[in-house]
C-alpha cells in the first residue's frame, strides 16, 4: 500500500520537471559567477543546511559559524558540482564535511565540550525533577535533549522538525531508506520521551 | 515478536509526521479512544513535537511555524479586513470632488475641485502622449566612405566634383536613455 500517492501524479511531476529545468538554470547562472544566482540558491537552502549542522554537531551555538564557512566553500566550489541535480547532496556533503571539521577543530582546542556533556540532561542530579519548565529555560532544556541525541538520529530527527522534510527527502538526502528513517526517528522520539518524562505538560 | 508499545509508537510517531494513511489514521484513532493509556502516551509525543520544532527552530532563527496554516477565523477575518478597505477606498473615490469635465470652467474652480487622485490639468496645448518605450538609435561610426558626384558644368571638359564622405552607420538598440 503506497500512503505518499499524491492525488496527481501528473501535475506533480511536471511541476517537479519545472523545477528542475530552474534550478538547473539557476546553478548553471551561479557557475557562471552570478551574485544574484548564488544568493537565491544560499536563500533557499540555508535553512536544511543549518539542520544538517546541527544535527551533525549537535551545538546551536555553531550553527552560524560552520554554515558561513560552508557557503564560503559553496561560493568557491560551486564550479566543481558537474551535476546539478545533485546540488542537495553536493551541498549536504559540504555541510557535513565542515561541521565535524569544526568539531574536531572544537575538540582539539579546549575541553569546552566536556564542560557541556558534563552538564547534559539527566547528569544534573541538582536540578532535580521539575514538573513543567517554561520559556528559556524549558527551550534550553529541550535542545540538550537533542543534542544529547545519538547523531543517528538526531540528524534525521532535526531536518524533519526544522523543515517538515518528509521521509522519502529526508532518505534522500541521508542515503537511507524510508524504512530505516522512520525507525530512526522512533528511537529518537522514544529517547527525548525517556529524557524528557514529566518536563514537557501535554 | 512485536512489542504493542513499539507498535503504538511507530504508528503515533508517523502519523505525527503526517506520514501515516487514513486506513492508520483511522486505526489510532481507535486506538486511542479505547485505551487511556494510548491516548496518554499520543498526548506526550505530540507536545514533546510541538515544544521541539518551536525549540529547534527559535534556535536557529527560523521562524516558530512556517508552515503552519492559518487557522480559518484568521482567514475569515484577513478577508474581512480587506474587504472592507475595499469597500472604503471606493467609497472615498466616489465622495471625493471630480476635476472639471469641460473646457469652460474656470482656473479657480478647477484649484478648488482638484484632487489628489485626478489628473493634473492639462496646461498650453494639447499633449501628445509619448511611447512609454522607444528605441532610440544611436550612430556607431565605423569605416568611413567617399563618394563623388560629379556634374558636368556648362565649360566641355569641366565638371564639378562633390565629395562626400559617408559614414556607415548602423542601429542599435540601447539599455539606457543618455
Amino acid at each position: 500500500m503506497n500512503v505518499l500517492t499524491p492525488p496527481s501524479n501528473m501535475n506533480r511531476m511536471t511541476d517537479a520537471t519545472v523545477d528542475a529545468e530552474m534550478a538547473h538554470a539557476l546553478i548553471a547562472q551561479a557557475q557562471r559567477g552570478s551574485r544574484p544566482a548564488v544568493d537565491q540558491i544560499v536563500r533557499e537552502n540555508e535553512g536544511w543546511v543549518r539542520g544538517v549542522i546541527y544535527g551533525t554537531i549537535g551545538r546551536a551555538d555553531l550553527v552560524d559559524d560552520v554554515a558561513q564557512q560552508v557557503w564560503t566553500q559553496v561560493w568557491q566550489r560551486l564550479g566543481s558540482l558537474q551535476d546539478p541535480r545533485r546540488l542537495r547532496a553536493w551541498l549536504y556533503a559540504v555541510a557535513r564535511n565542515a561541521a565535524i571539521d569544526a568539531s574536531q577543530d572544537r575538540r582539539r582546542r579546549s575541553t569546552i565540550g566536556l564542560d557541556f556533556v558534563a552538564d547534559g540532561l539527566g547528569d544534573n542530579p541538582g536540578r532535580g525533577p521539575v514538573k513543567s519548565v517554561v520559556g528559556d529555560e524549558l527551550r534550553e532544556t529541550l535542545l540538550r535533549a537533542v543534542e544529547a541525541l545519538p547523531a543517528l538520529y538526531r540528524e534525521p530527527f532535526v531536518l524533519r522538525h526544522l523543515e517538515d522534510w518528509s521521509y522519502a527527502e529526508i532518505g534522500n538526502l541521508l542515503g537511507l531508506s524510508v524504512e530505516t528513517v522512520e525507525t530512526r526517528l522512533v528511537r529518537a522520539r522514544r529517547l527525548l520521551r525517556e529524557t524528557l518524562q514529566g518536563k514537557v505538560e501535554p | 515478536m512485536s512489542n504493542p508499545t513499539h507498535d503504538l509508537e511507530r504508528l503515533i510517531s508517523r502519523c505525527l509526521d503526517d506520514e501515516c494513511s487514513p486506513p492508520e489514521q483511522r486505526e489510532l484513532n481507535a486506538r486511542l479512544r479505547r485505551d487511556p493509556r494510548a491516548a496518554a502516551l499520543f498526548e506526550e509525543h505530540a507536545a514533546l513535537d510541538r515544544e521541539i520544532k518551536h525549540a529547534l527552530r527559535s534556535a536557529l532563527h527560523r521562524t516558530p511555524d512556517r508552515h503552519r496554516p492559518l487557522p480559518l477565523w484568521e482567514r475569515v477575518a484577513r478577508v474581512a479586513v480587506l474587504a472592507a478597505a475595499a469597500c472604503l477606498a471606493v467609497m472615498f473615490w466616489f465622495t471625493s470632488p471630480r476635476q472639471p469635465t469641460t473646457p469652460g470652467e474656470t482656473t479657480s474652480a478647477l484649484a478648488q475641485t482638484h484632487s489628489w487622485f485626478a489628473a493634473p490639468p492639462a496646461v498650453g496645448d494639447t499633449l501628445v502622449e509619448q511611447p512609454e518605450r522607444f528605441n532610440r538609435p544611436v550612430n556607431w561610426v565605423g569605416k568611413p566612405k567617399t563618394d563623388w558626384i560629379v556634374v558636368p558644368t556648362d565649360q566641355p571638359g569641366e565638371f564639378l566634383v562633390i565629395e562626400v564622405n559617408r559614414v556607415l552607420t548602423r542601429s542599435t538598440r540601447v539599455r539606457q536613455d543618455f
